[in-house]
């Protein structure tokens, strides 16, 4: 019960103003409000949780090589 | 640091930077860390790349002394491009490769300055661009295209004789003429870069390259 109330406030705190914007860009939950709404089984195509790396620039690099 | 505690260091810190990484469970000493790398990476004249591979990277005990191996695990990357025969993926040079971890010898740092740019310059090449870095030939050949580079020499006989004087003692080595044709003694001429080359990769290394054991 506890997790299905905690999923269900997910959407309003992603959107409201109590994360900073740089938190809201760190982690992008593909659930909508409905599917947690309904607590329904979520396909696993839109289930996932995934990681947004922060930008490197690169200044140099090795170039490719091969030993054959 | 001993190398155990450097290598488990490093390992925490790859696996707390890049959060889809994973160590996979081994029967032997071997060190596995797999999963999904995330990067954003840009580079000068380049449009900003936002791409995941996944990918396995085989860490060895004497790490930072050998250089980790790294696969790509989807066969997104075909044999074609720059493979070893067993599937892993040339980085670069074993010298540059050698050079970057005796620098930088961070696990994370290896993955930002070695790994993350083969994959961003395929994802480019997928896309239809250019490498952003270029590509060494093959072989030996390639061996030597890094190395000249690195000394800024294009002459491969002057070359050569730079190699030589790397895989000797660096007393001994000053005392003998350089090898850029300027008349002086390596000590009065180019003993710098190639007392740092020496420094950082060892003696040993160049004498293995002379000898074609690398």
């Amino acid at each position: 019960m506890q997790m299905k109330s905690d999923l269900a406030r997910l959407p309003d705190l992603l959107r409201g103003d109590r994360l900073s914007a740089s938190v809201r860009q760190m982690f992008r939950l593909d659930l909508t409000q409905e599917q947690l709404r309904q607590f329904q089984p979520v396909p696993v195509s839109v289930r996932s949780v995934s990681y947004a790396a922060p930008a490197i620039a690169i200044t140099s690099a090795p170039k490719p090589w091969g030993n054959r | 640091m001993g190398p155990s505690e450097l290598l488990k260091w490093g390992v925490e810190e790859l696996l707390r930077k890049c959060p889809e990484l994973r160590l996979q469970p081994t029967k032997n000493n071997e060190t596995i860390i797999a999963g999904t790398l995330a990067f954003s990476a840009q580079t000068r004249g380049q449009s900003l790349v936002s791409d995941r591979y996944e990918i396995s990277i085989s860490v060895p005990s004497n790490y930072p002394r050998a250089i980790p191996a790294v696969r790509e695990a989807a066969m997104r990357i075909p044999r074609d491009f720059h493979k070893v025969d067993s599937g892993h993926l040339c980085l670069g040079s074993p010298t540059r490769l050698r050079l970057i971890l005796a620098e930088t010898p961070s696990l994370h740092s290896f993955v930002e300055r070695c790994v993350i740019p083969y994959l961003y310059g395929y994802s480019i090449l997928e896309s239809g661009g250019l490498l952003p870095f270029g590509e060494l030939s093959h072989g030996t050949r390639g061996l030597r295209e890094d190395l000249a580079a690195m000394l800024g020499i294009e002459n491969h006989l002057v070359l050569l004789g730079f190699v030589r004087l790397l895989a000797k003692k660096k007393r001994e080595a000053n005392k003998l003429p350089c090898p850029c044709g300027s008349g002086m003694r390596l000590g009065s001429c180019h003993n710098r870069k190639l007392n740092t080359l020496r420094q950082k990769l060892g003696r040993g290394w160049f004498s293995s390259l002379l000898h074609g054991t690398r």
